[in-house]
């Protein structure tokens, strides 16, 4: 890494926050956004293009910083829509997706997926959480249909507001689907 | 909250429903607002259940595959997602009775992990603190409580007090030396509810002036309570030693007094024990 890339990198980071923790997390939360907006257009790349948009940026922030008028995180997205057209639209995956012909319904289309690493890679994650976190996810997500009503009534039995819960098993949701595509990384390199 | 509208919109979106400024609208947003991103990826899992519960209807499913499922990142969500329904019809978990309870305290762990070498040091010094405060009233307490006797030994056998005259508050018992007592027989002095001083009277036949130091132990041998500067007094017309104490460290059983005279080589006439026994 050159002192020039470090030098605006470090501005980079000022400019997002004066506190240089602060700093950090909304780099990384500004990167995730990206990643999955590029995903959810399509994009196969989506880390690549969300790394290419950050340096873009870096590369222009020391002109940048002074004069801008607020949130960078917007001035991030306005890149990315550049780049989004550079790109094109929708990219096809390079995997066939199966076509409704072929599958009637999800859930037989379930039985034939190989989710052995997935499961493994859950196994492990779900033993880091703590106990009572593993406890309500597997319980949220073993509840019957409809869902909404037997959610609703758990969140009832654990004294929560049915939002609460739904709120609080995503925030375990976001660690644990971190963590899984951590070990799928890992097991893919192998 | 949960917004229904909102949540239809994210649904919409994640779906490729919107239009472009739609779209855009939503993306400006998810990047600015952390929760509404939050309620984003929320909405999303949702679909995925959704989708792998079967309850999309045929024009969402289609669009589910055709727009969401186009993209890498989003297959691997799925995969976890089916993982995840799949790990959780495997397993049986603890009653909610276990969840709910533990919660709390799982909270208060959560709170107390030592994420950070600073959280640590804080952990550290708020422990101590608690240590030294908590030992700080143990001993202050003992003092208080010894200070209190002290006090009211002083007031009952100094200079300045009286000889309590034996009635319902004041409990009082003559004690012979253990030498002339008859074997196997000691005094009693017994108390009732309303008894407020116990009064031991040591006669002093010769009078002999001096000052004595008077050791009460329990049975065990534990010292209960210690007068010091004791002069003879006239009670009766009889030189005595009189020994008043507050009644409340008195419990049922036997007790000694070790009278011995102060600033004298050996004990001179007076000194020695007596025994007695207290008795409700």
């Amino acid at each position: 890494m050159t002192k020039k890339w470090e030098d605006n990198f470090d501005a980079l980071l000022a400019w997002l926050d004066p506190d240089r923790e602060k700093a950090g997390a909304k780099y990384e939360d500004i990167r995730h956004s990206l990643i999955n907006i590029f995903s959810w257009h399509g994009c196969a790349d989506a880390e690549d293009l969300a790394d290419e948009t950050i340096t873009r940026v870096t590369n222009k922030v020391l002109e940048l910083a002074p004069t801008y008028n607020g949130d960078p995180a917007l001035y991030f997205y306005g890149v990315a829509k550049k780049m989004q057209w550079e790109v094109g639209r929708r990219e096809q995956s390079t995997t066939a997706v199966p076509s409704l012909d072929n599958v009637k319904d999800s859930r037989e289309q379930r039985e034939t997926v190989d989710l052995e690493p997935e499961y493994e890679c859950l196994d492990q994650c779900l033993a880091q959480i703590l106990a009572v976190d593993r406890e309500l996810i597997l319980l949220y997500y073993q509840q019957e249909q409809p869902k909404i009503d037997s959610r609703k009534k758990l969140a009832g039995k654990l004294g929560m507001a049915p939002n609460n819960l739904r709120v609080k098993v995503h925030r375990i949701r976001i660690g644990l689907n971190k963590c899984v595509e951590n070990c799928m990384r890992l097991k893919n390199k192998r | 909250m949960k917004e229904p509208k909102q949540e239809t919109e994210i649904r919409r979106y994640l779906l490729g429903e919107l239009s472009d400024s739609e779209r855009e609208h939503v993306e400006e947003r998810l990047i600015s607002d952390g929760d509404y991103k939050e309620e984003v990826l929320t909405v999303e899992e949702e679909l995925l259940e959704d989708y792998l519960a079967g309850v999309l209807s045929p024009p969402e499913r289609e669009l589910f595959h055709k727009n969401y499922l186009s993209a890498p990142l989003q297959k691997q969500k799925l995969r976890i997602a089916q993982a995840l329904g799949k790990y959780a019809a495997q397993t049986s978990v603890q009653t909610l009775k276990t969840v709910a309870s533990q919660s709390w305290i799982e909270r208060l762990l959560n709170v107390l992990r030592f994420h950070n070498g600073l959280m640590q040091l804080s952990w550290a010094v708020l422990v101590l603190i608690v240590v030294l405060a908590a030992g700080w009233w143990i001993v202050k307490t003992f003092r208080s409580d010894g200070n209190e006797l002290q006090a009211e030994l002083t007031r009952l056998n100094g200079p300045q007090s009286t000889v309590l005259t034996p009635g319902s508050s004041v409990a009082s018992g003559v004690l012979p030396p253990l030498s002339v007592r008859e074997s196997g027989r000691s005094v009693i002095v017994t108390t009732t509810t309303e008894t407020q001083v116990v009064q031991l009277r040591i006669p002093q036949p010769t009078g002999q002036p001096g000052s004595y130091q008077a050791v009460l132990k329990d049975s065990n041998g534990r010292e209960v309570a210690r007068i010091s500067d004791i002069a003879i007094r006239a009670v009766d017309n009889m030189p005595m030693i009189v020994l008043q104490f507050p009644a409340k460290i008195f419990q049922p059983g036997d007790y000694v007094i070790t009278l011995a005279q102060l600033n004298s080589g050996s004990g001179g006439e007076g000194s020695g024990d007596y025994s007695f026994r207290i008795a409700r």
